[in-house]
């Protein structure tokens, strides 16, 4: 079966029936919505059931998902998942499901086109999820837009349109660069495929300056879709501005799109220049994470401070892939999906509140608790979830990307001739360093997020207009019981999301290693370093046991590297009477 | 040699179809009741157009074949413009139907002008000789001078129309006065003879400068130049593109699409034929006055007017109007690939998308906007489209993909044309491609005309977020017909099968293309032996097959 096809099909499905149903039948538009988000869902289930942990590559394309799309160009129509993506599409199609439930509540008017919308961008995200074909990703990618800025500019306050362009454009004129080193990279490669593979070939055939301005572009496109600073400034607006179903799909949905254009496209195209830029990423991603959370802090604005601490949430998921090991990459895409559950919870509970008493501001709300238990209870639960607590999904994905990143070699300043600190094998200092900083994040997130939940839901109850407070209906709780399950499921059992992922995410990190002259060297010169360690250790650190001294021993007599290369047997044997 | 075959009327079978239903039209305008509705002749035309092609399509040979004693070429480029021309005019008239009616202008003429215009357009394209190309640039052009100022009562609808004939005029006056040059030197209006001539041994001679002084034009180059120029207003192309926003906006909202759209394919499909047979030679192509160079300029001045002169228009029309001027633009940087002999394939199969993707949308955006209006007028600026999309639900996602295909962005046709197009430009530098400087200039204006794009493409979204993000606050009238419904769902159908599933058209450009270069057989005849196993089957079909000696002229 192409289930593929199906999972990112069958929502645009429903967009074209909706065409057909009366815009004034709102219970049509919401049955229709579910209901084909809902079988993306459904179809999402054997894939999940069926995927081979042991297999790196792509699994699930089916003859029909292999095939010629334009001939003429080399274009295919080539679909498949492997350990990368397989959570990013289970993810988005429950989110789906999600956001078409808080459509019920949040969208009073013009509900076929939220729907509609909606639809066409779950076709949207899970098709460049899905695609492994570089023109097929380009449409999929460019097709998110349109209905990305109708979900955001058609609801919420008066900016709103003006937010919705302003993102629009922003997004636009970044993966402007991306397409044309796409074309780029199609032409160079004779004009005849689109593949990741043959692209590849192409790519690591090109001057390595050419491979960086390449893998730039490509960046550009992806950092703004996550978003990283400077190119969050869309952000903060269009979650202020929008309503609560369009913050869900922006802050939930959309941004997966980036994690898997980075995993797919960026980094394994380019390694050498993945290795090149990967120290300054690293940087930046630690500076996004700290300046979002310090700006989350100074916010009033309940949107916005999600908004700000999504970036410094995001800012985790470029750290963990650009650290470059097992630890980092698996946290960031854990991270991918531990942001969507738990920003797309806060977004939905703040929309609770904004609905009821049409204020953002956090000084207008207090002693919700007393009022709202419900509503408290899993306030404090998702909270808790973001802010990394163990045992919830928020931990699980910001401790294995610090892990990541504080033990990555990737992010040395040196590069190639790895100092490891002090001592030789321990991590690099500026990985250290930037590990570091990145962990601060914990401490600022609690206060504000702490705060934030004192602000609403302790203290005393304040004006008048909380006399009438109800708690929350099933309309609102109901999106957000997925959510909570997730979030514990996730945070109590990653060991079986991560073990899907181990084998694909093994198996990009051997495809960059062995591509990179920079990775090869750097590798070579650790595996000198260990063996001094190891000589070190066993040879009570007599200097002439280091490869160096070996090395011009050998060149001097040749004696002592004779004697070394027959020992060791010896000494082991010798070391543990 | 004069006398016809059947063989000849055969080859001009669509315009025939075309040209007959509109006398029919124009026949059945006399019997008609001036009150009565003229639905029926929208659909008559819509269907003739249709019908011609499909005939189009099916007789398109599989190899070139002169007809007329050589004054006309059949073949696959003309079959494709005949077909994408004529599916525009059927959405055009299928458009036209409540519009017409509105203004009170519902009159059969409309219609068999729309039709003896696509007409034309088929002739040009397959003109094999200036007189033929002068003829059907002439029909085609003098059907469009009166649909252009078809609103006999508007000031404005004058305006356009005296505007696009009195360029339109020169223009035909400077293609009169540069075949003259070519007809003089080399004493023949056919391409065959005078692309023979300007090829022949002793042809230096037309280029050498018997005086010596140093600014020195060679008659040829003079003469192509004249042609071309007189492309270049007729397509509305910078530098001469002052008549275009005035006459698009004065022209009935429909017949807009049709004029911009169509009127520029059959243009450049024209040149393309020009370019790629008498004036393919060095000394015309290459040189600082060559049309390569020529082409170059031409598309740097409309790519780059065009997309930012459209940012600041507040009129949709207008915004359209200045856009298509971009467009044009992107035509001749196709047509500047040609000059490069390892692009050429390339350039034709961009251009065969690209105008065909162009042409459909362009006349399904201009179709939609005359579905709206307000009392007798038209809908026009921005603030009268604000919230029709959230209103008019079908129309508006539409209007939003044509405008999607005008921009370029997927899944709409214009997507996949524009990455040919560009990158055809860019794969010219690529390479040991000849000539070097000017494969080099493409390389650089498809970087910049992408980058432009960007800024046209924006022009277009603007259009799009009022139509969904503002709330309408002016009354607006929508008009719906089951005309423009099938119109519109029509030039929607093909602009989505054209973004998607683009295969089809490029294998009809790669068809054109070959046919059209004659290539493999110009560079053979040293080697009798052709390398490759493909070579020897096209090396007989070469297009070279016409050697008429120069003093047996068809007149």
């Amino acid at each position: 079966m192409p289930w593929l096809t199906l999972i990112v099909l069958s929502p645009l499905a429903g967009a074209l029936l909706l065409a057909f149903v009366p815009s004034e039948h709102k219970e049509a538009h919401r049955m229709v919505g579910g209901f084909f988000a809902l079988l993306s869902l459904l179809f999402f289930l054997p894939v999940a059931a069926g995927f081979d942990p042991a297999q790196a590559g792509l699994q699930f394309t089916s003859a029909a998902e292999n095939v010629a799309w334009i001939p003429a160009l080399g274009a295919r129509y080539h679909l498949g998942i492997d350990g990368l993506s397989l959570w990013l599409v289970g993810l988005t199609t429950v989110l789906g499901v999600v956001a078409a439930m808080a459509g019920v509540n949040s969208i009073q008017t013009a509900s076929r086109t939220y729907y509609a919308g909606l639809l066409t961008l779950l076709t949207a995200v899970l098709g460049a999820l899905c695609s492994v074909d570089l023109l097929l990703f380009a449409l999929f990618w460019e097709l998110m837009l349109l209905p990305l800025a109708l979900l955001v500019g058609t609801w919420g306050d008066r900016q709103r349109v003006a937010a919705a362009t302003k993102l629009f454009v922003v997004t636009l004129v970044c993966s402007m660069p991306m397409m044309a080193a796409i074309f780029y990279l199609w032409v160079k490669g004779g004009s005849t495929s689109f593949g990741v593979a043959d692209i590849a070939v192409t790519a690591q055939g090109l001057p390595v300056g050419v491979q960086q301005a390449l893998f730039l572009a490509f960046c550009l496109a992806f950092f703004v879709k996550l978003p990283i600073p400077p190119l969050h400034t869309w952000l903060p607006e269009a979650h202020a501005q929008t309503s609560t179903a369009g913050s869900f799909v922006l802050g939930a949905i959309v941004f997966q799109a980036g994690t898997y254009g980075l995993i797919r496209f960026a980094i394994p195209l380019f390694p050498d220049a993945v290795y090149w830029a990967a120290p300054a990423i690293g940087i930046l991603s630690a500076f996004a994470i700290v300046y979002g959370a310090l700006i989350a802090v100074t916010q009033r604005d309940m949107k916005k401070m999600i908004a700000f601490s999504s970036v410094s949430h995001l800012g985790f998921i470029t750290l963990g892939l650009f650290a470059i090991n097992q630890v980092g990459m698996t946290g960031a895409l854990v991270q991918s999906l531990a942001h969507s559950v738990t920003a797309g919870a806060l977004f939905l509970l703040a929309g609770v509140l904004i609905d009821r008493y049409e204020s953002r501001s956090v000084d207008d709300y207090g002693g919700l608790a007393a009022k709202m238990p419900v509503f408290a209870v899993l306030f404090v639960f998702l909270i808790m979830a973001y802010a990394g607590v163990p045992g919830l999904i928020g931990f699980v994905g910001e401790f294995l990307v610090l892990a990541g990143a504080a033990g990555s070699w990737a992010f040395s300043l040196t590069p190639g001739n790895v100092h490891f600190g002090s001592l030789p094998t321990g991590p690099d200092t500026a990985a250290l360093v930037i590990a570091f900083v990145a962990g601060l994040r914990v401490v600022v997130g609690a206060i504000y997020l702490l705060g934030l939940t004192k602000r609403l839901m302790l203290g005393s109850v304040t004006g008048s207009r909380f006399s009438k407070t109800t708690d929350v209906t099933w309309a609102e709780a109901a999106p957000l019981l997925p959510l909570v399950f997730l979030s514990l499921w996730v945070g109590l059992q990653p060991g079986f999301f991560t073990s899907r992922m181990d084998a694909s995410v093994k198996g990009l990190l051997s495809g960059l290693v062995e591509h990179s002259t920079l990775a090869k060297e750097t590798a070579a010169n650790m595996a000198a370093q260990q063996e001094t360690v190891a000589n070190w250790n066993r040879d009570g650190r007599s200097p002439e046991a280091w490869p160096l001294q070996r090395k011009q021993a050998a060149a001097n007599g040749g004696a002592p590297a004779e004697g070394h290369t027959a020992q060791p047997g010896a000494a082991h044997e010798g070391g543990h009477p | 040699m004069i006398g016809f075959q059947s063989a000849d009327l055969f080859g001009l079978l669509p315009a025939l179809l075309l040209v007959l239903t509109g006398m029919a039209v124009l026949l059945l305008e006399v019997f008609q009741r001036a009150s009565f509705p003229r639905t029926h002749l929208a659909y008559v035309t819509a269907l003739a157009a249709l019908l011609a092609a499909a005939v189009a399509y099916l007789i398109a040979p599989a190899e070139p074949q002169t007809l007329w004693g050589g004054m006309v070429r059949f073949d696959a480029l003309g079959c494709v413009i005949t077909a994408f021309t004529a599916v525009a005019c059927a959405i055009t008239a299928l458009g036209s139907t409540r519009y017409l009616e509105e203004l009170e202008i519902d009159r059969g003429e409309y219609y068999a002008l729309l039709l003896f215009a696509t007409a034309g357009m088929s002739v040009m394209v397959s003109a094999n000789d200036f007189v033929v190309l002068f003829l059907g640039l002439e029909m085609g052009a003098v059907a469009m001078y009166a649909l252009t100022a078809y609103q006999r009562r508007s000031n404005l609808s004058s305006e356009a129309g005296f505007k696009y004939f009195l360029l339109g005029a020169l223009g035909s006056a400077l293609l009169v006065y540069g075949v003259a040059f070519l007809t003089g030197l080399t004493g023949s209006t056919g391409y065959d003879q005078i692309g023979a001539a300007l090829r022949a041994p002793d042809a230096a001679r037309h280029f050498a400068n018997p005086t010596g002084v140093v600014p020195f034009l060679p008659l040829p180059l003079v003469g192509m130049a004249l042609v071309f120029v007189a492309f270049l207003i007729k397509m509305a192309a910078a530098p001469f593109h002052m008549w275009a926003p005035d006459a698009y906006s004065g022209a009935p909202t429909p017949t807009t699409g049709f004029l911009s759209g169509a009127g520029k394919i059959a243009g450049v499909a024209a040149l393309f034929r020009l370019f790629a047979g008498p004036f393919a030679t060095p000394e015309l192509s290459g040189g600082l006055a060559g049309w390569t160079t020529l082409a170059f300029l031409a598309a740097v001045a409309s790519i780059v007017v065009g997309n930012l002169v459209a940012l600041t228009q507040k009129r949709v029309r207008r915004m359209l109007a200045w856009s298509s001027v971009a467009h044009a633009g992107y035509l001749l940087l196709a047509l500047c690939a040609l000059g490069v002999k390892e692009a050429a394939a390339g350039s034709i199969r961009a251009v065969i998308l690209y105008g065909a993707a162009y042409a459909i949308a362009n006349a399904g955006a201009f179709i939609v906007l005359a579905a709206f209006g307000r009392d007798k007028a038209e809908v026009d600026t921005l603030d009268e489209l604000s919230g029709l999309g959230r209103k008019h639900p079908a129309m508006g996602l539409a209007l939003s993909l044509f405008l999607i295909s005008a921009a370029g962005l997927p899944p709409a046709a214009g997507f996949v044309a524009k990455l040919t197009l560009f990158s055809t430009a860019f794969a010219a530098g690529e390479g040991a491609a000849t000539p070097a400087y000017c494969a080099e200039m493409l390389q650089w204006l498809a970087v910049g005309g992408l980058v432009l794009s960007v800024a046209g493409g924006l022009a277009y979204l603007r259009v799009i977020a009022h139509l969904y993000g503002r709330d309408a606050h002016v009354r607006v009238d929508y008009r719906p017909h089951p005309a423009t419904t099938l119109g519109v769902a029509i030039a929607a159908v093909l602009t989505l099968w054209m973004g998607l599933m683009p295969g089809r058209v490029l294998v009809w450009g790669d068809n054109v293309a070959r046919q059209l270069l004659p290539a493999p057989a110009v560079a053979a005849p040293s080697e009798p032996a052709a390398p490759s196993d493909a070579a020897p089957s096209e090396a007989p079909k070469a297009i070279e097959v016409v050697p008429l000696p120069n003093a047996e002229l068809p007149r």
